[in-house]
């Protein structure tokens, strides 16, 4: 036991360094080439002179273009490692994800919508929220009334209530002029950062920080919840706040990051899979994994979609490309249980 | 019974010549009262005459057909954009009449056949290969396909082949003049004015080093990073007008735009100069003031000299093929290089007017033409 | 002393499930619920425990009356039917989830926490396995591993959702036995279920019998349990048996009366 508590801190430890690394190593690649020596000079002299400074424009790309980029990228995955992870926890279920009973596309709906209506702002957050819980609400009724327990069920409601608001987000797609707006929220749904920037980042990391960061510190009610409904009330617990403050706090985390960053699959559904390949099932230890895991995640796609082509590569493409075969390869290991 | 039959073969007998008589004499009408003419397609259309409605699909086409039949009245289907641009230009006060033309059959990129044959044109002009097309010329629509013209200019040190809007538009007012049956002598002089207006810049400009030539990127849609790539409309401007394409590296096949990859790209390049398109509600001040989400302008070099210039629009927008061309010519020129030239850029506009468009322009008018309002419908 | 007055469940919309069941049971006691396959037993395990109130009825617990829901859960220490859990947590993680009414959301497992669980793993056996695998235990350790975590629930009453139905005879020989030296020895109030009622007779003090009608009976282990009671409520014959081992201790089974068959 011993033993493996060290293992622990050790890996979270490795995670950290090269989360750390790979920050730095992003923030010095891109299309404005920017040396590693400059990218850690310019990070630790925030603040430098004026047009005739050798770095004055290697500046402006790093601290107002990559910068907020990386922050995004980063946030982003913390709270959807974190939520993939919780997801799986409490609806006990290793196939389960924001993405497959339809929270993602839920969200997406909303936020396309009001995109629509109002442009990209806070009301993007907030009907990919609304949806968001909605489109939960209607898996989850669905998979009640039919048979609570079945996995199975959970998850073809989950595939019906997605296909639906694909259905709508195509219709917003339809209503979308075609000149100015379709394209912007076709681009932003197969998932980018490229309009990152310091006002998206302070509109969102106020939702997923705080959402991810109070998962992180009831990961003990997620151990708890894991055993269903009915052992966790023989256990003298009541789960139906604890509940409900997990799907509302996973919900607003996806649709923050659905906001600005579009539909990016995959990456709640791998990510706890590896994190509890390096940490075990013990979601005390599995949150914190699969929050550095999402983030490393997150930044490495991020970096390869921007830096593999002279166009941004959309974070949707990449992530299937390895988010796919990583899950066949887990499916077929575990034939449907949870991976080890 | 055998009376009847004996009847009905009398019958068809006295008929069968008058049926040929008859389709004997509307093949004589059809040869004084039809044209056929091959389009870009390489197709052969007929075009019943005369042609008293005209639906349009390319923006800049509207304002040539004006050009060349001297009035409006026959266009009643046009691009809702082409009907926009006149809204917020003099086309739209020489011609009120066709701000109620007929947008319906343009649903964005797409054509709705049933919606045009309604309107029911005698013709149909389009600059793309819409899907459906060979169904509306079996619909008794006939339409013929103008497409857009490429030509080799020099540029640096060598050449490089852009998409023009000089020979689009030299094209498209023979086009015009012929299947509206029009004398084409007079749009045609633009042509002229336009190769000599480009030959009178090209001439101060060979004496400038390529090194001091200015850095310049016109950008078609700022915040969705829409540039004047290699080989666009942009490409033609800025070659033309001595300029080096700070996006030259941005390939495509669209005539005027390219995306580009990220913001960094511009930060890269750091362009002396930007255009911005009057494709897009985005000004000068936007980027003066840096207040575009996402965008860091501030570091720029021609945000920080101040030169940021929108793209005026006169009969109609400068940019794509028009018919003001030699205007954007002088106007870009003059910004690129302010020493070299010495346009008086509000006569030279009064003039032009006065010369092609026979329209006086009041100063209010010159001013709207150099500073164009923004526009709901881009 | 725990008593049930009138308590009756159903479905809303349903048939009743069991209808007016009344006991109490003195603390430090066996009780064992028997009766056929869908006679309730698991719905009124549920409902004793709290996790599922009964439609009508009264409950009260040491003298506390109407306690309800999650308060009443507290308790028990509940022990499921076993089934696998779809996480694959340790044993020690299964046991110390036992701890869970003990920590608030935010708080983490104490060193008193942790001394409970050292505690009942080694009551129950299952020290030697607390990092193994919850997945890869056999049936028999599986059970112990829950009934460990009932134990950390500090609770004086433990309720069992038929323990030995999915175990082998010695394993039931094992859980059976613990049962009795929890009550005899520790001093706990035991509930179980079964459908066997064989382990009834062997070790309840008393015994609630289901039977057919939403009928049922309840009283001393000995006097519920009889051959008529069992034809009666299981719809088979049966007989009691007495085996008497050279000590002199006497112990008792219960046989059903199957058809003879001989091949032909």
């Amino acid at each position: 036991m011993q033993k493996t508590r060290e293992n622990y801190t050790l890996i979270l430890l490795l995670l950290g360094v090269v989360l750390f690394l790979l920050s730095l190593i992003s923030l010095s690649l891109g299309r404005y080439p920017i040396p590693l020596k400059d990218t850690v000079y310019i990070l630790l002299h925030p603040a430098g002179g004026g047009p005739g400074d050798e770095l004055f424009m290697p500046r402006r790309v790093l601290l107002n273009i990559r910068l907020p980029r990386l922050i995004l990228a980063l946030s982003g995955g913390f709270g959807l490692g974190v939520s993939g992870a919780v997801f799986q926890g409490v609806f006990r279920n290793p196939l389960v994800s924001p993405g497959v009973v339809g929270v993602t596309s839920g969200a997406g709906f909303g936020a396309a919508l009001a995109i629509l209506i109002f442009g990209w702002g806070m009301t993007t957050q907030a009907f990919g929220f609304l949806f968001g819980i909605l489109a939960l609400a209607s898996t989850w009724m669905i998979a009640r009334k039919s048979d609570a327990g079945s996995v199975l069920v959970f998850v073809l409601a989950g595939v019906v209530i997605n296909m639906f608001f694909q259905a709508m987000i195509t219709l917003v797609k339809f209503l979308a002029d075609s000149e100015e707006k379709l394209p912007s929220i076709v681009y932003w749904l197969m998932g980018s950062l490229s309009t990152a920037s310091w006002k998206k980042a302070a509109l969102t990391l106020p939702v997923i920080l705080p959402s991810s960061i109070f998962l992180l510190s009831i990961r003990n009610r997620i151990n708890i919840l894991s055993l269903g409904e009915e052992n966790v009330r023989g256990l003298g617990v009541d789960p139906r706040k604890p509940m409900a403050a997990v799907l509302i706090l996973t919900t607003l985390t996806i649709s923050a990051v659905v906001s600005v960053a579009g539909i990016v699959g995959w990456i709640g559904l791998i990510v706890p899979h590896i994190s509890r390949m390096l940490v075990g099932p013990d979601h005390n230890r599995l949150l914190p994994a699969s929050a550095l895991t999402g983030a490393l995640f997150f930044l490495l796609i991020d970096t390869i979609g921007r830096t593999i082509s002279p166009q941004d590569i959309p974070l949707g493409i990449l992530t299937a490309v390895v988010g796919a075969p990583v899950f066949v390869i887990l499916l077929i290991r575990s034939r449907g249980r949870w991976a080890l | 019974m055998k009376f009847r039959y004996l009847i009905g073969f009398i019958a068809l007998w006295i008929a069968t010549p008058l049926l040929f008589a008859s389709g004997a004499q509307e093949s004589a009408v059809e040869e004084e009262q039809s044209l056929t003419i091959t389009d870009d397609r390489g197709e052969s259309v007929k075009i019943d005459l005369p042609v008293q409605r005209i639906a349009t699909f390319p923006l800049p086409h509207p304002h040539i057909i004006a050009a060349v039949d001297g009035d409006l009245d026959r266009v009643v289907g046009a691009s809702s954009m082409s009907v926009s641009a006149a809204e917020i230009s003099v086309l739209g006060k020489m011609y009120p009449s066709f701000l109620n033309a007929d947008s319906s059959y343009l649903d964005g990129q797409s054509l709705n056949l049933e919606e045009l044959v309604r309107i029911n044109p005698d013709v149909f002009f389009t600059d793309k290969v819409l899907e459906g097309m060979e169904m509306l010329d079996a619909s008794g629509v006939p339409s013929v396909y103008m497409g857009l013209k490429q030509e080799t200019i020099s540029y640096g040190e060598g050449t490089s082949t852009v998409y023009s809007p000089k020979e689009t538009m030299r094209d498209w007012v023979s086009y015009t003049a012929e299947v509206l049956d029009k004398n084409e002598s007079n749009a045609m002089e633009i042509s002229e004015i336009w190769s000599e207006t480009e030959e009178e810049i090209m001439s101060v400009i060979e004496n400038v080093p390529l090194a001091e030539r200015p850095k310049v990127l016109i950008l078609f849609k700022t915040k969705a990073l829409l540039a004047a790539g290699d080989g666009t409309f942009g490409h033609y401007w800025i070659a033309r007008t001595g300029g080096i394409n700070a996006a030259e590296d941005l390939k495509g096949k669209h005539p005027a735009m390219i995306k580009m990859g990220s913001f960094e790209d511009i930060m890269h390049w750091n362009p002396d100069i930007i255009y911005l398109s009057n494709f897009e509600n985005t000004m000068p001040s936007d980027l003066f003031e840096n207040s575009i989400d996402g965008q860091d302008w501030s570091g720029i070099k021609a945000v920080r000299e101040g030169r940021v210039y929108r793209i005026p629009l006169g009969i109609y927008r400068w940019y794509p093929p028009s018919l003001d061309g030699p205007l954007m010519l002088k106007w870009m020129a003059q910004k690129n290089y302010p020493d070299l030239f010495d346009y008086h850029m509000e006569e030279e506009i009064r003039e032009y007017f006065r010369e092609y468009h026979y329209y006086d322009l009041t100063d209010q008018e010159i001013r709207d033409i150099l500073n164009p309002a923004s526009s709901g419908n881009l | 002393m725990i008593s049930i007055k009138n308590g009756s469940f159903s479905y809303p919309g349903g048939p009743p499930v069991f209808r007016d069941i009344s006991f109490s049971l003195e603390e430090g006691r066996i009780l064992s619920i028997i009766g056929y396959n869908g006679s309730g037993k698991t719905t009124l395990i549920k409902c004793l425990s709290g996790i599922q109130d009964f439609s009508s009825g009264e409950v009260s617990i040491r003298g506390q009356n109407s306690v309800r829901g999650i308060e009443r859960t507290r308790s028990f220490g509940y022990v499921p039917q076993l089934t696998a859990n779809p996480v694959p947590y340790t044993v020690e993680q299964m046991v110390l989830l036992g701890r869970s009414r003990f920590l608030g959301p935010f708080s983490k497992p104490g060193r008193k926490d942790w001394q409970v669980i050292r505690d009942v793993m080694e009551l129950t056996g299952t020290t030697p396995l607390a990092a193994r695998s919850f997945h890869t235990l056999s049936g028999g350790e599986r059970q112990m591993v829950l009934i460990a975590q009932a134990l950390a629930t500090e609770a004086r009453a433990l309720i069992f959702d038929e323990p030995t139905s999915a175990l082998d005879l010695i394993n039931q020989h094992h859980t059976v036995d613990l049962l009795r030296r929890l009550s005899h020895e520790q001093g706990y109030t035991v509930i179980f279920s079964s459908h066997d009622p064989s382990h009834a007779l062997h070790i309840s003090d008393c015994c609630l019998m289901l039977k057919k009608g939403l009928t049922h009976i309840f009283g001393p282990s000995e006097e519920v349990i009889t051959e008529s009671c069992l034809g009666e409520a299981f719809g088979i014959e049966a007989r009691i048996y007495t085996h008497i081992n050279d000590d002199g201790e006497a112990s008792k089974g219960v046989l059903p009366i199957l058809k003879p068959y001989r091949r032909e």
